[in-house]
């Protein structure tokens, strides 16, 4: 059987394109397949920080690290400027003496002298960063880490792998995986379209769990999704990305929150805040389980734009001017999937980077460049989609 | 040559729209994200059928089938201190 490609890649946003980046310059021949066009699904509704503010020790902060030391290499080689700004600076706001002391004691982990991060108080911080409210304990506050554009990151991820060879068929769906046994052999589009290839990469995100299925896999990647506004520009106001302490706590121990209103803990939200380079303040975000349902509500602006005021006082004398909704893939068990699945033959997923997927962005397509030429790396062992599927579980 | 502004507040000329439409932007939306036309103040209430009419003209799509860029709330800039004293615990 004639192949059209040696590799066709799912989806075209960030994972997608980068994975299409990495596998082009080595030389491979790609195909993209995009149900609809770059930047539709997390890639172009994030708030584009680049922080390792909000990561505790282990594997994500490692994969961070790592992944943004890749960017500047990766951004000097597109023909679009994506904004990258990696000296920015990222604050974890601490509202509370209480949320200040035990974020302090968290950083006393030996893993925390990997980045440069400091504890300070309120007046400290706010020498920084006038614009964080009095009523603010204090922040954990890094001078690394920094924004990249990641609507232009996507976009110019396209152009270079378009330019390098890479084909990208948008508006175009597949409907079906062409399997012999355990091979997959190809894909089968809505424009009844069969295409050939060594390698299928799914790389939909939040969409992931669905496009898995047509696979018999069970692999549950569902979206999480999180409303954010855009404020008018302004003159140069917030310095640094903000996150509020509480992130960190409602990520890894949700447990602690159950007290919180059943409103609060239905949105799941999570204040992140920062400048762009044209200067609207964007203010995120909810945290919740609404399907795919990419709608905003009207209490999710009520509840982001509350608790934004109580961190940075000023927006309340300014106007909001859009407000967007996206989808963070939501993986399982808590870690993204990327690599090879051994149950079948020439099947891979990069997919479920929940709210980390623009950091990843190098690191992820850089994986899969490993996974496909047989390289071993630990990253690859923790993040395998074999974990989720159980052997014997597809059936031939 | 003058350039020809097409989105006024953030100053995106024609001549980067058709370069977004070349290099695979063919909607609105994706014009939207590679070039900023329809992300200022006015969010495109200016230029959003401008753009339309060059991603028809570009693509030799009919005009009836490029699809607007998606509309969000607000439908104009609203304070934010209205809505941010108006949430309530259930």
């Amino acid at each position: 059987m004639n192949k059209n490609a040696d590799v066709i890649i799912i989806g075209s946003g960030l994972i997608g394109c980068s994975t299409a980046y990495f596998l082009t310059k080595s030389g491979r021949s790609v195909i993209v397949i995009e149900r609809n066009e770059p930047c539709c699904g997390a890639s172009g509704a994030n708030s584009g920080i680049l922080g390792l503010h909000t990561k505790l020790p282990g594997l994500k902060m490692d994969m961070a690290i790592d992944s943004i030391g890749m960017y500047r290499e990766l951004a000097d080689d597109l023909p679009i400027d994506c904004e990258l700004e990696l000296d920015r600076g990222c604050a974890l706001v601490c509202q509370d003496e209480q949320t200040f002391i035990e974020t302090a004691e968290e950083c006393r982990k030996e893993a925390f002298s990997r980045i440069n991060i400091k504890m300070l108080k309120g007046d400290d911080f706010r020498q920084i960063e006038p614009a964080i409210s009095p009523k603010i304990y204090g922040a954990k506050y890094t001078p690394e880490g920094g924004m990249v554009n990641a609507m232009l990151l996507n976009w110019g991820l396209h152009d270079r792998a378009e330019g390098l060879g890479a084909k990208f068929y948008f508006h175009t769906s597949v409907v079906s995986f062409i399997r012999k046994g355990r091979r997959v052999m190809g894909v089968v589009t809505d424009r009844g379209d069969e295409f050939y290839a060594d390698w299928v990469i799914d790389c939909t995100g939040s969409w992931s769990g669905l496009t898995n299925k047509l696979l018999g896999l069970n692999i549950d990647v569902t979206p999480r999704r999180g409303q954010t506004i855009v404020t008018e520009a302004v003159g140069p106001m917030l310095r640094t990305c903000l996150a509020d302490g509480n992130i960190v706590k409602r990520k890894y121990h949700p447990e602690l929150f159950e007290g919180e209103t059943p409103k609060l803990k239905r949105l799941g939200y999570n204040f992140g805040g920062d400048q762009t380079k044209n200067g609207n303040i964007v203010l995120s975000a909810t945290r919740e389980f609404a399907g795919f349902d990419k709608t905003n509500t009207l209490e999710g602006i009520e509840t982001v734009l509350h608790f934004a005021k109580d961190i940075i006082p000023a927006i309340q004398g300014m106007r909001f001017i859009h407000t967007y909704a996206g989808f963070r893939p939501f993986p399982p068990d808590g870690k993204p999937l990327i690599g090879i699945v051994h149950e079948l033959e020439g099947y891979a997923i990069s997919a479920g980077h929940e709210g980390d997927g623009v950091a990843m962005t190098p690191l992820s397509g850089w994986l899969m460049l490993q996974a496909l030429d047989g390289v071993h790396h630990r990253y690859l062992d923790e993040l395998t989609p074999d974990r989720l599927v159980p052997k014997g579980s597809v059936s031939y | 040559m003058n350039k020809q502004y097409i989105c006024r507040c953030e100053e995106v000329t024609r001549e980067e729209i058709e370069y977004a439409i070349e290099h695979g932007a063919d909607t609105v939306n994706s014009v939207k994200r590679r070039t900023r036309a329809c992300m200022g103040f006015c969010q495109g209430k200016t230029c959003r059928r401008e753009v339309s009419r060059i991603v028809a003209e570009k693509t030799g799509k009919p005009l009836s089938e490029v699809e607007p860029s998606t509309f969000r709330s607000p439908v104009r800039p609203m304070d934010i201190s209205v809505m941010a004293g108006d949430y309530h615990d259930e």
